[in-house]
């Protein structure tokens, strides 16, 4: 994914509104500005709410992503009894439930073990969903950390962070989480771990840059110049102001943490069976790629709309923050 | 010149320590006991522990074993296959041939396919060539690479063949052997499609945004000025200009694909190193695992800065702009 290593986002030159706002709400999360919005308070956080509701792609792309995570969330309550154990089959009847067409019962049809392929489906996500939260999550922690140190402090820690960057950077992406992942022992803890740790690099560059632009600021100076110590900067007038790139490409990079992990699934060191993953699921329909088509299409298909939802949702949070991201 | 050679050289040297310190870790250090993985499953005495372990050097202080397994590296040693005794170096000559073909292809796809729909793209903003090409690519850099070769596989493999009675077809998997149904090119076709796909629909995206760039640029209102005809502004100094950083990112992504198309391979089971790597982990092969990902990561690393070098031959405003060429 070569992309990743030049993909880097630059806050926009009106950082003089940001201030103001920030003192507002504190920094607080959008979703819990987006409560005010009824008000009309001017926030920034609420101006971007507006700004998101007006963009339907997003809008489309934020409705998916609630459905599904609500399905993913809610699935053990109901998938079972609808649809059939997605997990473990009855293998004495597998020869009268296997590649069964799609029916009422089946929406999607069964595969080669006889389990219903939309159950599977809905519980791949929440293996999807999760890792792509969770290592994202992971990977803005870290990233967050070395890139407010490498940022704030500049000189010697800012060389030494960046060329840890550089060395992450050196490595085939793909192969080196293999590695990773095979050092660790397979499943689902390492693949959160490995993809969570390769991915601070780009967010920690975008964090370091966004910093720099800020730090630059009178009101960073004013706060200084009160006698703030460096920590009360960093949190409460830094951090706030440097955040919406980052909030930008996480959202956006949760969609290429999915496709790694569906890679890393299909490569069989992912998410291990029983558990179904959309890469797995993958996997196992290679051998049916001439037969059974829908093996393959459905997983697919789920992995390719959830993706694109990231993508636009990102997007739209790019717009609607005024964030500029290159590529 | 010179000068900026030398420095990205340098800068090479570091990074070059850190990867391999990095390797060194993961490898020797995290995974407990390399001498218990060498002897499997069976119980060893002590005694023959401890001379096989002095024997690796696996007794020396670690700062040595790095050294040692520096050197390793530099001469070419990457360990050997627990499924077949065969040295890692040797598998990997015997496949990185086909990785290198296949790459070539690729790059050759994503040239011709992602300049010319980016420029389409560009030139007729807002048309409904600009809007397919947006529209595709969005789409192209959503989907797994496995699963659009699994679908190229379905339709120009099965139902192609189906629909013309077996007459037309393209192979599914392979390199294909002397001999076979199809000359050696023809199983090129759709792994290199699969290949080139994502970053085809990158190449695409860069070029359509810097032609739009540059075409509001102060030279290009010039060249309008002065009564150039369109075709004239567009050929000798849009694209000209414009073409930099596609042609950057394509040298890259080359880099990228000659580090070894795992997924790609690993659908089409074309023979490479990227496929190697993919029986390896499935047959628990480890050093194949690590050993292959080493030398792959060196010739990576090789490839980069290759192309910073180039770049800046291509670019003068690099090798006067100082160091950070990124």
């Amino acid at each position: 994914m070569p992309i990743d290593n030049k993909t880097f986002v630059e806050p926009t030159e009106d950082g003089g509104g940001p201030v103001r706002h920030h003192l507002e709400t504190g920094g607080a999360p959008l979703d819990q500005v987006a409560d005010t919005s009824g008000e009309r308070s001017r926030t920034l956080w609420g101006d971007a709410w507006h700004r998101l509701m007006r963009n339907k792609l997003a809008l489309v792309a934020l409705a998916y992503l609630a459905v599904i995570t609500l399905l993913a969330i809610t699935a053990p309550l109901w998938a079972k009894q609808l649809f059939g154990d997605p997990l473990y089959s009855d293998t004495t009847k597998i020869m009268a439930t296997r590649f069964l067409p799609p029916s009422f019962q089946h929406p999607m049809g069964t595969d080669d073990l006889g389990l219903d392929i939309f159950a599977r489906v809905i519980y791949g996500a929440r293996i999807s969903l999760m890792v792509g939260f969770v290592a994202t999550g992971i990977s803005v922690v870290i990233g967050i950390i070395f890139g407010a140190i490498s940022g704030f402090y500049g000189g010697i820690t800012d060389s030494i962070i960046m060329r840890l960057t550089d060395v992450f950077l050196a490595f085939p992406y793909i192969l080196l989480a293999i590695l990773l992942i095979s050092l660790m022992g397979m499943g689902l803890g390492p693949v959160l771990v490995a993809i969570g740790i390769l991915g601070w690099t780009t967010i920690a560059r975008v964090f370091r840059s966004s910093i720099l632009s800020v730090k630059q600021n009178d009101y960073v100076e004013a706060a200084r110049a009160m006698g703030a110590s460096d920590l009360r900067i960093m949190t409460r007038h830094i951090l706030p102001n440097a955040l919406a790139p980052i909030i930008v490409y996480a959202t956006m990079s949760i969609g290429g943490v999915i496709l790694t992990e569906a890679a890393l699934s299909f490569l069989g060191v992912g998410i291990q069976p029983p558990t179904p993953s959309w890469g797995r699921m993958l996997n196992d329909a290679q051998s049916y790629v001439i037969t059974q088509p829908a093996l393959f299409i459905w997983p697919g298909l789920a992995i390719i709309l959830t993706v694109l939802a990231f993508v636009l949702l990102g997007d739209g949070l790019r717009d609607a923050l005024d964030v500029k991201v290159s590529e | 010149m010179l000068q900026y050679i030398g420095r990205r050289v340098l800068q090479f040297i570091p990074v070059f320590l850190g990867v391999t310190l990095m390797l060194f870790i993961l490898t020797r250090v995290i995974p407990g006991d390399p001498v218990a993985m060498l002897s499997g499953q069976r119980a060893q005495s002590p005694a023959i522990l401890a001379a096989m372990r002095h024997a690796y050097g696996l007794d020396l202080p670690l700062p040595q074993q790095y050294l040692k397994y520096l050197s390793d590296i530099l001469h070419g040693d990457f360990g050997r296959s627990i499924a077949t005794g065969r040295l890692v170096s040797d598998i990997f000559i015997e496949k990185y041939p086909y990785t290198v073909r296949l790459a070539l292809a690729a790059i050759i796809i994503e040239i011709v396919v992602g300049i010319s729909a980016g420029v389409v793209s560009a030139v007729k903003q807002y048309s409904f060539w600009d809007v397919s090409v947006t529209l595709s690519t969005s789409l192209l850099v959503s989907l797994p690479v496995f699963w659009l070769g699994m679908l190229l596989q379905m339709f120009f493999g099965i139902w192609l063949k189906g629909w013309t009675n077996g007459q037309f077809y393209l192979p599914m998997s392979g390199a294909g052997t002397p001999g076979g149904p199809f000359p050696a090119y023809v199983y090129l076709i759709l792994p290199a499609i699969t290949l080139a796909s994502v970053s085809t629909a990158y190449a695409a995206r860069i070029m359509r945004s810097q032609l739009l760039e540059v075409n509001g640029s102060d030279y290009i209102r010039t060249a309008r000025a002065k009564g150039l005809s369109e075709g004239a502004v567009l050929w000798r100094h849009a694209i000209k200009n414009a073409l930099i950083p596609v042609v950057t990112f394509i040298a890259l992504d080359l880099g990228a694909m000659m580090a070894g198309a795992i997924l790609t391979e690993t659908v089409f089971n074309w023979p490479g190193i990227g496929y190697a790597i993919y029986t390896a982990i499935n047959k628990r092969d480890w050093p194949v695992v690590i050993g292959s990902t080493i030398i792959v990561t060196m010739v990576y690393m090789v490839i980069n800065l290759v192309v910073d070098i180039s770049y800046a031959f291509l670019d003068p405003r690099i090798r006067y702009g100082g160091g950070e060429a990124r």
